[in-house]
């Protein structure tokens, strides 16, 4: 699970806040041993509980995660789309949820790959 | 009483009416400078604000007389009376008779066509059917075609306009990734927030050019004629979308034409990060102006 650190910087932005205010969506998030399964609710991120079934699953190809890291990330890694896009990300499951929550998803793997925010 | 004098930019907006597939539409134009005109195309579903920092460089005004319009449906241009019984739909055809209408209502004498994304792809439409009618040509994040691993998730009723979804915020998110990640904090926003701008229906109907109907892997680009109009390719290295590959697949099918790669930058460089995108831009006019003093003497 993500840290108290992640989760509070996340929630305390206003524009994920205001982006969640009708969010009722659980997010997996998976590259190499790593998971994260987070819910999208009450406006709020945290961690889902472990049986909670995803809407959506993000799979990143470890060399990917590890470039996305970098302080200027290469071509094909420095933004999700670009991961799935150029095959080294995989995304599945309902696509509406995606595409509506995808800023917020962008925040989120920014904090836990850098500690900051896409926005 | 003391007056101060206004602030204003160089640009001035002015609208055009033109007759576009037998439909009447009102079009918004921009322009700043002096020189030779330098006419600048919009990407899909965004207009020619993206154009601003062209707009005030003082340097690049002083030569050209920079012109970016908004197509209709887009920006401050009006869609045609009865849009609302229609969907949006871009098409080759429609959209090389828009940009010849604007040239003829404006009456520029064979401007440098720049384009990006569509516009890339418009770039060469125009080259193609009307090459003697413009100085050159610049394609930027040029291809012949396009594709995407979320291309039925695109179609399936424009999943970003549907009643459910925020259009804007969607849209919006779909292009943010595309942007180079060096690019300036604020330059970023107002490329996202351009996007957020756009009517119901046109970013998808845009995209129908960009994905199917302005498919040009039909062998008709090397029917372009770089001595009668030069083209240039500049490609952002971050772009997924129009990738630089893509603008290599174009060099090597039109013989003459000149690509050059644009590191730091994605699929919108002359929004996302105007003054490096200016870097690259700059050798491309001189050559073109080089080019046309040698064909004058």
């Amino acid at each position: 699970m993500p840290s108290t650190e992640i989760l509070d910087a996340l929630n305390a932005d206003p524009s994920v806040q205001r982006r969640l205010r009708f969010a009722n969506c659980v997010l997996r998030i998976e590259t190499g041993d790593r998971r994260w399964l987070l819910a999208l609710r009450d406006g709020k991120v945290a961690s889902a509980a472990a049986d909670e079934t995803a809407d959506v699953t993000i799979r990143i190809a470890p060399e990917a995660w590890a470039a996305f890291q970098q302080p200027v990330p290469p071509p094909g890694c420095h933004d999700i789309y670009a991961m799935a896009e150029t095959g080294r990300a995989d995304v599945t499951g309902d696509f509406l949820t995606l595409f509506r929550y995808s800023y917020v998803l962008k925040d989120i793997l920014q904090q836990l790959a850098t500690g900051r925010m896409f926005g | 009483m003391t007056t101060v004098a206004p602030c204003f930019e160089p640009a001035v907006g002015r609208y055009i009416t033109i007759d576009v597939e037998g439909r009447r539409n009102r079009v918004y134009v921009e322009q700043a400078g002096e020189g030779i005109p330098l006419l600048c195309l919009h990407t899909a579903g965004a207009d020619s604000r993206q154009y601003r920092a062209l707009m005030n460089d003082e340097r690049l005004l002083s030569q050209y007389r920079v012109i970016a319009f908004d197509l209709p449906y887009h920006g401050k241009s009006s869609p045609p009376e009865g849009w609302e019984r229609d969907d949006y739909l871009l098409t080759s055809d429609r959209y090389v008779a828009t940009v010849m209408k604007v040239i003829e209502a404006l009456g520029i004498d064979r401007p440098i066509v720049m384009g990006c994304s569509i516009g890339g792809r418009a770039v060469l439409h125009l080259a193609l059917r009307h090459g003697p009618k413009f100085r050159a040509a610049i394609g930027l994040q040029s291809g012949l075609h396009a594709e995407s691993v979320f291309n039925a998730q695109y179609s399936d009723e424009a999943i970003m306009n549907r009643p459910e979804a925020h259009g804007g915020e969607m849209c919006s998110m779909l292009i943010s990734g595309l942007i180079g990640p060096e690019a300036p904090h604020k330059d970023r926003w107002e490329t996202i927030w351009h996007y957020m701008q756009g009517g119901p229906g046109v970013f998808a109907g845009d995209l129908y050019y960009y994905f199917d109907d302005g498919d040009l892997r039909n062998g008709l680009v090397a029917n372009i004629d770089t001595a009668v109009c030069p083209l240039y390719l500049l490609s952002g290295e971050y772009d997924y979308s129009a990738p630089p590959e893509a603008a290599e697949e174009v060099a090597r099918h039109v013989a003459g034409a000149k690509y050059s790669l644009m590191p730091g930058l994605g699929h919108f460089p002359m929004s996302e990060d105007p003054e490096r995108f200016l870097g690259y831009l700059r050798p491309v006019l001189d050559e073109i102006r080089a080019r046309e003093s040698g064909v004058a003497a």
